[in-house]
């Protein structure tokens, strides 16, 4: 198991060295730098090649990167913003926690929602209750998340009155934006746990069980729900990455302070060493959460330990 | 418990009667002109400043406006690299040695006068000796001459008025000059500048690398708390007695706070001044300007930029290295279908390079106007070798008339390049539209790789035809390639010049030539519309879209 763990580790650091270099490299490419962002619109030649100069801008590519790569080996120093001075490293954490908080209350919305709507769905499977359910959660899978996050707070802002337009600081602040980034989730759950249940519910060892004389409730219990979940963890693991991203869109509607407004006007701004940590940053929870996710999957299916470790 | 509540109250009281509150009464009535939406500083002749809305009550202490503000400052530094946001912050927290007025004209403010040398090579300015920072420290002679040699310093293009400057240096006290090696004419536009905002030389010193994020100046408010990525909350400064020119109330501003908060979007904007959680919003969008017209809470105000919205020729690549090939494209632009269809009727259409507002524009520019006339447009292409091919689509020695037009992503720059592309191709002119976000654009500009190009420029001096129209400036900021040796003459002189109204006439006669020359179509004069709730009563708007809350004031409601 530790081996297994150690291996997985060497695995992503040599994944953010090659997610690192690549973002390095694309925002080279990509035409205007912070000179640019930092001297104006109009600034002359001479005032951009002084900026540059000022920031090591006019250096290759490589010297930067190899800059970058022994201050966070050696320093453990993810620079600062080029544009600001601020440390990366203070400007993640300031960002981060917001983020964190809406992908949380979004992914827990979309856990209890989602597992309830879909069991409700499976036990009910064929029935009217059923198709109703899938068929807003093909909805709610197709609306575009912005645009649900306008008409929520045209309705429960501006007609109600009940919630916060914008900003964030109370519980109510979280509400809108976190329903808007659950919406798709609950949507993409509820249809995955009721297929999973469906699957396991016809499977042979169920049928044992039942033969056995185990009453229905403790059916779906141990037999049903117990193998069903295993796909929705794996899912829910990804998931999170994708609430992560679709985060950064809710944020800007909502003026929410968290980490993807920063990495926007990062890239707006051409101010590399913010957007390498950011992104660096988002690489390591992809990392983390699929080493969670299949360690999860270990301890709750034998089976997938022993072939793996 | 109770005592605490009772000795609570007659502090109260007791504030009540010795505050500003107490001198206020004397303000309010008699400063009402006539409301801005109708006063509309549309001209530039318009009445200096004009205040808002009618007689207001009884002046109350306390109360907070809260603005939204589509891009976090990433620093509140004056001398910092201009960027979105602060430009809108800075001068509540910093004060100037001169005041720009709504008819550009300069007021005494830090400064109570001036002293132009004969030989235009220095000035001598006297500084109120009555003004402290926010940390204490006296704002004096010794502070002003720090500020401006660390904004030269700076690097910053906001600083490129200061580039003929050699010194300043402290007389004594309270007299400061600056000297130059030959007249500056864009020195005053300059000053009045919120980038020219006058620093605490202790806290700068004090602060290093930070004074950007905890900022001390002089201003009417100071920073109480700056949370990244929300909201930057500033506090009335209670020592406040310099208010500028067009503030009556002499001292300490009315108001508790001041608060921006961070919303990207125009959407929530909107919806948040609808909410009435916040008070001011800018507004860019016609459809949004529609549906505040039908809010009554909300009263919308028309503010000039100093801005311009041009179609730009690249003079440096063929076929538009031909003026007459740029004379029939500019005679194909149907400016009136532009503010009709892409701006809901809002704007104004432009015909000279100088905004309207700005010194050195003269009406009588219209008659060298390249105005709206596709027949003359095709004769001209015509002359030029130009012919129809098979499809319709111009075409000279096998080569087809394909451009490609260059613009930034913001609105509505898209719709009125998609006008632009209809309008071209009736007179058989291919044009192909590339958008990117500003830096990206500004790049492909600067190296001169488009044909066309939509864009805009918010200065506030004359001088803007040197920057963007002098051929010593081409290959950084004059884009187009454009280069005539009078039109240079004339712009060297004007920035020399330091009487204004013969500074206007050399940018008068520039502009005929360049209207001639056609590296530019001017297309309209935009219109930026400040949203603000009624509830905020009393403030100023000041030139550049400035917003005075010296003496605002909230009702509560």
């Amino acid at each position: 198991m530790a081996g297994y763990v150690l291996r997985r580790i060497g695995g992503a650091v040599l994944m953010l060295l090659a997610v690192s270099l690549i973002v390095f490299a694309l925002l080279d490419v990509v035409p205007g730098d912070a000179a640019q962002t930092l001297a104006g619109d109009l600034a002359s030649q001479e005032q951009l090649a002084a900026v540059r100069r000022e920031l090591g801008l006019d250096q290759p590519l490589l010297v930067r990167y190899a800059r970058f790569i022994e201050g966070v080996m050696f320093r453990g120093d993810l620079g600062a913003s080029v544009v600001s001075g601020r440390p990366v490293a203070a400007l993640l954490a300031e960002r981060f926690g917001a983020t964190l908080k809406l992908a949380l209350a979004a992914l827990g919305m979309a856990l209890a929602a989602g597992l309830l709507v879909g069991t409700l769905a499976a036990v009910r499977a064929g029935g009217y209750l059923d198709l109703a359910v899938m068929a807003a959660a093909t909805l709610g899978e197709s609306l575009p998340s912005f645009w649900v996050a306008l008409l929520l707070i045209q309705l429960f802002a501006l007609r109600l009155g009940w919630l916060p337009v914008f900003g964030a600081g109370s519980p109510a602040h979280l509400v809108l934006p976190a329903v808007t980034l659950a919406l798709p989730a609950i949507a993409l759950l509820s249809r995955l746990v009721r297929s999973c249940l469906l699957d396991v519910r016809s499977a042979d060892f169920v049928r044992t069980a039942r033969a056995k004389g185990l009453g229905p409730l403790l059916v779906w219990r141990d037999h049903i729900f117990r193998n069903a979940i295993l796909p929705v963890i794996t899912i829910l693991g990804l998931y999170l990455g994708h609430i992560l991203g679709g985060a950064f869109i809710i944020e800007t509607i909502f003026a929410w302070p968290g980490l993807g407004r920063l990495v926007v006007q990062a890239i707006f701004d051409r101010d590399v060493p913010v957007v390498v940590g950011a992104v660096l940053l988002i690489a390591v929870i992809y990392q983390v959460l699929n080493l969670a996710v299949d360690l999860i999957h270990a301890w709750l299916d034998p089976r997938v330990g022993h072939e793996a470790i | 418990m109770r005592t605490m509540f009772v000795l609570a109250l007659l502090l109260l009281v007791a504030l009540a009667g010795c505050g500003p509150a107490a001198q206020a009464p004397s303000v309010a009535p008699t400063a009402a002109p006539p409301a801005p939406t109708e006063a509309a500083p549309v001209a530039p002749t318009a009445a200096p400043a004009a205040p808002t809305v009618a007689p207001a009550p009884t002046p109350v202490l306390g109360g907070t406006v809260t603005r939204a503000i589509t891009a976090e400052p990433t620093s509140l530094d004056p001398h910092a690299a201009p960027g979105s946001g602060q430009n809108v912050i800075l001068p509540y927290i910093f004060d100037t040695l001169v005041f720009r007025d709504m008819d550009n004209s300069y007021q005494p403010y830090l400064a109570t006068g001036w002293e132009i040398a004969p030989d235009g090579k220095s000035v001598t300015f006297t500084l109120r000796d009555d003004v402290t920072f926010h940390d204490g420290t006296p704002l004096n002679a010794e502070a002003v001459a720090f500020t401006f040699k660390r904004f030269k310093e700076a690097k910053t293009s906001a600083g490129e008025g200061l580039a003929s400057m050699t010194d300043v240096e402290a007389l004594d006290d309270y007299t400061v000059r600056f000297t130059f090696t030959e007249p500056s004419a864009v020195f005053f536009s300059t000053l009045a500048t919120p980038y020219a905002g006058i620093v605490s030389p202790a806290a700068v010193e004090a602060a290093g690398d930070a004074f950007g994020q905890q900022p001390v100046g002089s201003g009417p408010f100071k920073v109480a708390a700056w949370q990244q990525g929300t909201e930057v909350v500033l506090e009335r400064n209670p020592d406040y007695r310099w208010s500028p020119a067009p503030v009556t109330n002499p001292g300490a501003p009315y108001l508790d706070r001041v608060v921006f908060k961070v919303i990207p979007d125009a959407s929530t904007q909107l919806a948040a001044l609808q909410a009435g959680e916040v008070d001011l919003i800018f507004v860019n969008s016609p459809n949004h300007i529609e549906k505040l017209k039908a809010d009554p809470s909300v009263e919308l105000i028309e503010t000039r930029l100093n801005s311009l919205i041009y179609l730009g020729f690249n003079c440096a690549k063929a076929p538009l290295d031909e003026v007459e090939v740029r004379q029939a494209l500019s005679h194909a632009v149907n400016k009136e279908e532009i503010l009709a269809v892409a701006l809901g009727g809002t704007g104004q259409v432009a015909f000279a390079p100088m905004a309207p507002t700005l010194p050195g524009f003269d009406p009588g520019l219209q008659q060298y106007e390249l105005g709206y006339d596709p027949a003359r447009a095709s004769a001209l292409l015509t002359e030029a070798g130009f012919a129809p091919g098979a499809d319709g689509t111009l075409t000279r020695n096998g080569q087809p008339l394909n451009l490609t037009l260059l613009t930034f992503a913001r609105a509505p720059n898209e719709d009125v390049a998609t006008l632009l592309q209809s309008q071209l191709k009736a007179i058989g002119v291919n044009v192909t539209i590339q958008q990117y976000d500003t830096p990206t654009a500004a790049k492909a500009a600067t190296e001169g790789q488009y044909d066309l190009l939509l864009w805009r420029y918010d200065r506030n001096d004359a001088d803007v035809l040197n920057v963007n129209l002098h051929s010593s400036r081409i290959g950084s900021s004059n884009r187009f390639g454009y280069s005539n040796p009078r039109v240079d003459e004339l712009l060297d002189q004007a920035a020399r010049e330091l009487n204004e109204a013969t500074r206007a006439s050399y940018y008068v006669e520039a502009q005929k030539l360049i209207m001639a020359d056609a590296p530019w179509q001017p297309l309209y004069v935009p219109v930026d519309v400040l949203a603000i709730n009624k509830r905020v009563q009393n403030y100023h708007l000041a030139s550049m879209g400035r917003i005075l809350l010296n003496e605002a004031q909230v009702l509560t409601q």
